[in-house]
């Protein structure tokens, strides 16, 4: 098992995750969830993590869901015609192990059958990411789309970074074209979309060749273009993928960045698809059916983290 | 003019609405009083029936339920014991319902509110008159299935309903005169008697008789609150689970269900207010309200409740008597 | 068998032969009607508000035979109970090899919103229900468990109500097993698992709304226990606890027993579009503030797939062996399994196991060669999802029908209810038989029979069974925090339109009256046809809808608004929404109005249409009668009352503006106001008192102002000063509502009606129309502030979900160090 604990802390952070809704008529009630408190990973520490929500909910509660995640319950129940909830952290990242030097030519099938005769809490607990989800559903266009990098014996880790190239290579990136309804097939037919949508085919594909496969929202730290400053809030929530291998653990992977998981990347939490973690998701009592969204990141290296 | 059959057959009179209040014949006053009292008679027997029926049938043998509590409830057990030997049902209930020489019964009762209200029936709207008058032959013509235990609860429903069609009717369209009083008047006394009358016979039950637990007590009680139309609001009111002192509480002094005996006398003092001459009746019913005001519910046992509905019952004799002194014995009441 | 009591209680119904089970068919028939007794289809082409199906001829099962189901029953929700307490836990039974976790991971029932969220008390589950049928070997086994929110306990009741009446002899001589007992002991159980520290606890029954499935069962069971009928919206979250909104100030709910399927019950941790449920109420629960019964989580045991797994489980959990067989099932996540069940396909009965709500369910032997491949391509796709299980061969029973005795196919549904630390079992239940004789389905949405199922007892039932068990009594609650707002606002349109409808029958028998009378006396008098074209407008300013010269459509038309037919129709629709609130025999004259409108031989003439009328006029009459004679005067029954004055007056003023309001003629005006007097059933009373031709000021003096006359302006007023009076408290000082009922109490009672009766050279009479707008208006704005302040509309539900990254700038370049 990766046991590493963070004393090898890289990189420290602090990301800001603002959302904002202007609502257009006044919103009587509100009552949400948020998933913006990054969870401790063999690979990070969250040092601090805090949500406000203004206005000032009558009830807020942060509690750990099913599979560990830190998430906030509130509820407003004064009217109101703006929301604003800021989720602010600061995490230490270490360097990940890659499991390239341990498992370098294990065919995936062993894999696979040793996914289902894991009989550890966290092989029990892991086969729930072998099997569809509500937002994966069992998907045969995506498993043919996979088989293509799982040919029979093909090591497991090569496989695998073969079907995240392809999604890398093979598909646009286009912001704006797909939503959170849109289907695994309309994206394989029209070969666009953006991290959440190449991260559920991922899985999907994974899934179907009987593979544990997990969601995992976060936030990658980006570069500005050369000769730019960098600008606040330009940074964005990202989405990736977590293979489950049994005896070793987790690796994470990037189809949308073609590359393993790095110290680069910061974990805000995971589950089974986009629908188990939402940044926001709420329950709004209004006359008006328009709203304004503003979503802001910013995903900063900081030099003094608190407790280093 | 047009058409008025309803008119038709009435002498002419003076006609200065302010003084058609005093101008009721005593004669009149009192058939309009006893029609209200018998309307609420057949009403309050036919569900006494249903209710009954509905117990016995609830219960098993073992039970040992059987039919004479429904004679001594409608205060006709002697006269039953004068034509019939034993407590036998389709003889019980036949006596109840359909027996036309027992003043009682539910048939007899309408036929009597009916030929009181014929002869009155300038004071009524024509239409509650005619809904009487098709009771009263619906109950001939359909009587018999009334027995016959497969029928017996749909006919009494029916006219449980139909019952209901004419204070309905009454309380829609008839006016706010004095014949309106005496009707109301003897209605709610007979309703009051009536509710009375259901404590006093299963008194033992409610009040939990020398700790013997009645394995069919709660059966039994919500039979007695459906006896009066009171099972459903009174679980409404308390919630379900059902207790003796509350029923009995419920059926006596909820000022809110219409039904109940302080509510009956409410509307009893109300409607005398309106009435010349009230001071003697209204003196009667505020002493029957006192005496059950004053009694301590929680405080009575089964023997001390049998002796307070004697009480009331004493009381809304003496009431019933006051209303005939002042009212039904001169000859006009404005000559009273 | 010991005794020889159901032979002899079968010979005893057989003997009563076809004609007099004929009679009872149509007893029961009644009843059911009577009673209201209804279900809702929502699926197929039969869609709507149907009667209960029942046929009165009671299964009968021995004290012999039913023990082992007793005893079996009562076992298996002990084991589903541990095993839900353990999945929700800390699922032992997965780590341990007992249950493949894909089994569990994969039923939408599993609910992992509610891991770790425990009910106080010793049961995780409270109330279960199982199909049990008999095989071709005389063998009972459950065909499937129900553990969400089962449903039939209520109609079981109300069948045994039901057929104890029609075969009251049989019934009483028989020694059946009561039902009654079952019902106390749930009310027992439900309060065992209100939140600690709780002095006051109060119970709700959660519904979907009048339009669900079983609807009339919720506010049959509501009633029955005593606890109030909610639906989602009137209730809400604060604070992390649940609250009700009632009339009064908001009051705190502790134990919900649920009627609404869980994915439904929290818009914002379950299904977001569901607008059926609570938002919040997971967290509730989480926090131990309110008990959900069942459990939100509860659904997960409804799975087939677990069935192959239960006696192992029950024997790691209870160390016994299972004592009543499931039906035998195949789960085709096990390779063994699946192979099995894709060998023997084309005799099986396939079902799905994860589809959404609900279970796919496909019978092998009713599939050609090409649908078998594909159902086999699809199990092999999502071998977990999938179980083969074996067809039972259901035993028959004799059920009567339109063609006789004949044999059809049955299965039982019966319940059981956490008791002490076991279970106790319904003695009896709820038998479905097949629709028609070869149906191998029998669902109630598709047209299954229902039937009583007597349990003979072996020896008379023991005072325990009757009375010792039955819960500590609830303290009455205020009449004010027991009803919902939105009951209230029911009520309150409930009266407005029974009296609109009143109205308008009134007005039409009038106009129909007349023409009657002048189409058979063309030239007699004058003012006939005069009269009758005001009455027209009359109908029309009173019911607000176009008047053609004929009137039917005024009484049948259902979509035409201010028709008869459209208000009944309201009326019932309100009528239907607080159903619990209302007494059966309110229900009884209600349900008597909608047949009356729907009666055969409708064919939309007039003639046609006067008996209906006549039943309608009774049908009203009577529910005003109930209303003043036998409903507690409760803050609903003010709203009622309210609503039935506010309409009444309103009527008055409509109809006096659009008859009266100018000068006609001595001959058309005379008639007229004879005309209004009589819609206003008011004719006897004028001519008592007047003795004369109608005259407009004498007219106007007892419609507008005589406190006597219980269809006068000023009664309506009086009425609706002291019903609004009466409403519950909107603050500290008087309501808005009430001030305006005293203004215009006082404004009625200063007219002058010599003064409101002139007319103008021009005929027209300003003061009158001017006093009945200016009344009309009051009375509209007496009815906004009812609404206002009483009924609390919740504003639409909407569920936001932050879109993802939908300002995403651009692709993020690939960094050094990538892999594959």
């Amino acid at each position: 098992m990766n046991t590493r604990t963070v004393d090898d802390t890289v990189i420290t952070y602090r990301v800001v995750h603002r959302t904002e809704y202007q609502y257009e008529a006044e919103v009587s009630s509100s009552y949400g969830e948020v998933h913006l408190q990054p969870r401790d990973t063999p690979a990070q520490r969250c040092y601090m993590a805090a949500v406000s929500i203004d206005p000032f909910p009558e009830h807020s509660r942060e509690r750990r869901d099913f599979h560990g995640n830190r998430v906030a319950h509130y509820a407003i129940l004064e009217p109101h015609s703006r929301l604003v909830v800021t989720g602010t952290s600061e995490v230490g990242v270490g360097t990940r192990e890659d499991p390239r030097e341990i498992l370098d030519d294990l065919p995936w099938e062993t894999v696979r059958d040793a996914v289902r005769a894991d009989r550890s809490a966290d092989g029990v607990a892991a086969r729930e990411f072998a099997l569809p989800s509500p937002s994966i559903g069992a998907s045969l266009a995506a498993g043919a789309f996979a088989a293509q990098s799982f040919t029979a014996g093909r090591p497991m880790l090569d496989a695998l970074g073969d079907l995240v190239s392809r999604v890398h290579r093979e598909f646009e990136y286009a912001p704006g074209l797909t939503t959170v309804s849109t289907t695994l097939e309309e994206v394989l037919e029209r070969r666009v979309g953006v991290c959440q949508d190449f991260a559920h085919l991922t899985i999907a594909g994974l899934r179907a060749h009987g593979l544990a496969a997990r969601y995992v929202s976060g936030y990658l730290e980006t570069d500005p273009p050369k000769g730019v400053p960098r600008l606040q809030g330009a940074d964005v929530s990202h989405a990736w993928v977590s293979v489950y291998l049994p005896g070793w653990g987790w690796v994470d992977v990037d189809p949308t960045n073609d590359q393993f998981v790095n110290e680069r990347y910061v974990t805000a939490a995971w589950g089974r698809d986009y629908g188990d973690v939402p940044p926001l998701k709420g329950v709004i009592f209004t006359q008006g059916d328009e709203h304004e969204l503003r979503v802001t990141v910013d995903v900063m290296r900081i030099d003094d983290p608190p407790g280093s | 003019m047009t058409a008025r059959p309803d008119t038709a057959d009435e002498p002419p009179t003076e006609s200065d609405p302010e003084e058609v209040a005093t101008m009721l014949l005593s004669r009149v006053a009192e058939n309009i009083y006893w029609a209200g009292r018998y309307l609420e008679r057949a009403e309050a027997t036919a569900r006494l029936v249903k209710t009954h029926t509905e117990l016995y049938v609830d219960l098993p043998l073992s039970a040992g339920v059987g039919w004479a509590p429904l004679l001594v409830v409608t205060g006709s057990h002697d006269a039953y014991q004068a034509a019939y030997a034993h407590a036998r049902e389709d003889e019980v209930v036949a006596f109840l319902v359909t027996d036309n020489s027992h003043t009682g019964s539910v048939v007899a009762s309408i036929g009597q509110a009916r030929s009181n209200l014929r002869a009155t029936r300038a004071m009524l709207p024509r239409r509650t008159w005619e809904i009487v008058n098709e009771l009263h032959h619906h109950v001939a013509d359909t009587g018999h299935r009334a027995v016959d235990r497969r029928t017996r609860l749909s006919w009494n429903e029916d006219l449980i309903r139909r019952c209901h069609l004419v204070s309905g009717s009454i309380n829609a369209t008839m006016s706010r005169d004095d014949a309106f009083s005496f009707l109301e008047i003897g209605r709610m006394i007979e309703r009051a008697d009536m509710t009375t009358r259901v404590l006093d016979v299963q008194a033992g039950i409610l009040m939990g008789d020398d700790g013997h637990l009645d394995p069919y007590a709660d059966l039994t009680w919500m039979a007695v609150l459906s006896s009066v139309g009171a099972e459903q609001m009174f679980r409404r009111a308390m919630g379900g689970a059902v207790n003796g002192p509350d029923a009995v509480r419920f059926l006596l002094r909820d000022t809110s269900f219409p039904r109940s005996v302080e509510h009956c006398l409410i509307e009893v003092s109300r409607w005398l207010l309106e009435l010349p001459h009230q001071e003697r009746p209204m003196a009667g019913c505020a002493a029957v309200q006192r005496s059950l005001d004053a009694v301590e519910l929680d405080a009575l046992d089964a023997d001390g409740l049998h002796d307070f509905v004697d009480e009331l019952q004493v009381g809304f004799a003496e009431l019933h008597e006051l209303l005939t002194g002042t009212y039904f014995l001169s000859e006009e009441l404005a000559a009273t | 068998m010991t005794t020889s009591a159901p032979t002899d209680l079968a010979g005893a119904l057989q003997e009563l032969g076809p004609d007099e089970l004929t009679l009872r068919r149509v007893e029961a028939r009644r009843l059911l009607r009577d009673d209201g007794v209804t279900y809702n289809v929502t699926r197929g082409p039969d869609l709507g508000t149907r009667a209960w199906e029942m046929d009165p001829l009671p299964v009968v099962i021995t004290s012999d035979q039913w023990a082992p189901i007793d005893d079996g029953l009562a076992q298996r929700a002990r084991v589903l109970d541990l095993l839900v307490t353990d999945l929700y836990g800390p699922r032992r039974l997965l780590r341990e090899g007992l249950l493949p976790p894909e089994v569990i991971f994969a039923h939408p029932g599993f609910r992992r919103e509610c891991d770790q969220a425990r009910l106080p008390g010793e049961h995780q589950l409270l109330l279960t229900a199982a199909d049990v049928g008999r095989d071709e070997s005389g063998r009972h086994v459950v065909l499937a468990d129900r553990t969400q929110a089962p449903s039939g306990a209520g109609y079981a009741l109300e069948n045994r109500i039901v057929v104890s009446r029609v075969f009251a002899s049989l019934y009483r001589g028989a020694g059946v097993h009561r039902l009654a007992p079952f019902f106390r002991t749930l009310r027992t159980a439900l309060q065992s698992v209100v939140p600690a520290s709780v002095d006051q606890p109060r119970i709700v029954v959660l519904t979907p709304g009048p339009w669900s499935e079983t609807a009339y069962e919720h506010a049959f069971t509501a009633s029955y226990l005593g606890f109030s009928l909610v639906q989602g919206t009137d209730l809400q979250v604060r604070d992390g606890r649940v609250w009700m909104r009632t009339l009064g100030r908001p009051e705190p709910v502790h134990v919900i027993l649920r009627r609404v399927d869980a994915e439904f019950c929290d818009p914002l941790e379950l299904r977001p579009d569901s607008k059926l449920g609570v938002p919040g109420l997971v967290e509730a629960c989480r926090l131990g503030n309110v008990s959900v019964v069942n459990t939100l989580g509860s659904g997960v045991l409804e799975n087939p797939a677990l069935l192959p797994f239960l006696p192992a489980i029950c024997d790691a959990l209870l160390g016994e062996p299972m004592r009543l067989p499931s039906v035998d099932t195949w789960w085709c996540g096990d390779d063994t399994s699946r192979q099995h069940v894709l060998g023997q396909i084309d005799r099986l009965v396939l079902k799905r196991t994860s589809s959404g709500s609900g279970t796919t369910v496909l019978m092998g032997a009713q599939l050609d060669e090409a649908a078998r491949d594909e159902l086999r391509r699809r199990i092999e796709s999502e071998p977990h999802a999938w179980v083969g299980q074996e067809a039972v061969q259901l035993s028959s029973v004799p059920t009567s029908t339109d063609a006789g005795i004949e044999l059809r196919r049955s299965v039982l549904r019966t319940f059981t209810v956490a008791d002490g630390d076991g279970f106790s079992v319904l003695p009896g239940g709820l038998t479905l038989v097949a629709g028609r004789p070869d149906d191998q389905v029998i669902s109630n949405q598709t047209g299954a029979i229902s039937k009583d199922t007597w349990v003979l007892a072996e020896e008379p039932e023991s005072l325990a069974d009757f009375w010792l068990r039955s819960g500590p009594a609830l303290d009455a609650v205020e009449p004010e925090a027991s009803m919902s707002s939105r009951a209230a606002e029911n009520l309150f349109w409930l009266s407005r339109y029974a009296e609109r409808a009143e109205g308008l029958v009134r007005l039409l028998r009038v106009v129909e009256d007349r023409r009657t009378e002048f189409s058979h006396r063309p030239l007699d008098g004058g003012g006939g046809d005069a009269c009758v074209a005001v009455l027209l407008g009359g109908l029309a300013a009173t019911t607000g809808a176009p008047v053609v010269d004929s009137l039917p459509p005024l009484v049948v038309d259902v979509e035409l608004a201010g028709s008869l037919a459209y208000s009944v129709r309201r009326m019932l629709d309100a009528a239907t929404e607080v159903r619990d609130q209302l007494s059966i025999d309110t229900w009884l004259v209600i349900g008597g109005l909608d047949r009356a409108l729907r009666a055969p031989g409708l064919d939309g003439s007039l003639d046609s249409a006067s008996p209906a009328l006549a039943r309608v006029m009774q049908g009203l009459l009577a529910l005003a009668g109930l209303s003043a004679e036998s409903l507690v005067r409760d803050p609903g029954w003010h709203f009622l009352e309210a609503g039935r004055r506010i309409e009444r007056a309103v009527h008055l003023c409509s109809l006096l503006t659009a008859t009266v309001d100018e000068r006609r003629d001595t001959a058309t005006d005379s008639l007229v106001l004879e005309s209004v007097l009589t819609a206003s059933e008011s004719i006897i009373t004028y001519r008592r008192r007047y003795r004369s031709q109608a005259q407009l000021q004498t007219v106007l003096d007892l419609l507008l102002l005589d406190d006597h006359n219980p269809r006068s302006l000023v009664y309506q007023v009086e009425r609706l000063v002291d019903a609004v009076g009466n409403l519950p408290a909107v603050g500290t000082s008087r309501s808005d509502a009430e001030r305006r009922a005293l203004d215009l109490a006082a404004a009625v009672h200063e007219i002058d009606t010599a003064q409101l009766a002139q007319s103008q050279p021009d005929r027209a009479r300003p003061a009158l129309r001017e006093f009945l707008a200016a009344t009309t208006r009051a009375l509209a704005a007496i009815a906004a502030s009812i609404e206002r302040d009483h009924f609390t509309p919740e504003l639409p539900q909407q569920a936001v979900f932050t879109p993802f990254t939908p300002n995403h700038p651009s692709r993020g370049v690939p960094l050094a160090g990538g892999g594959a």
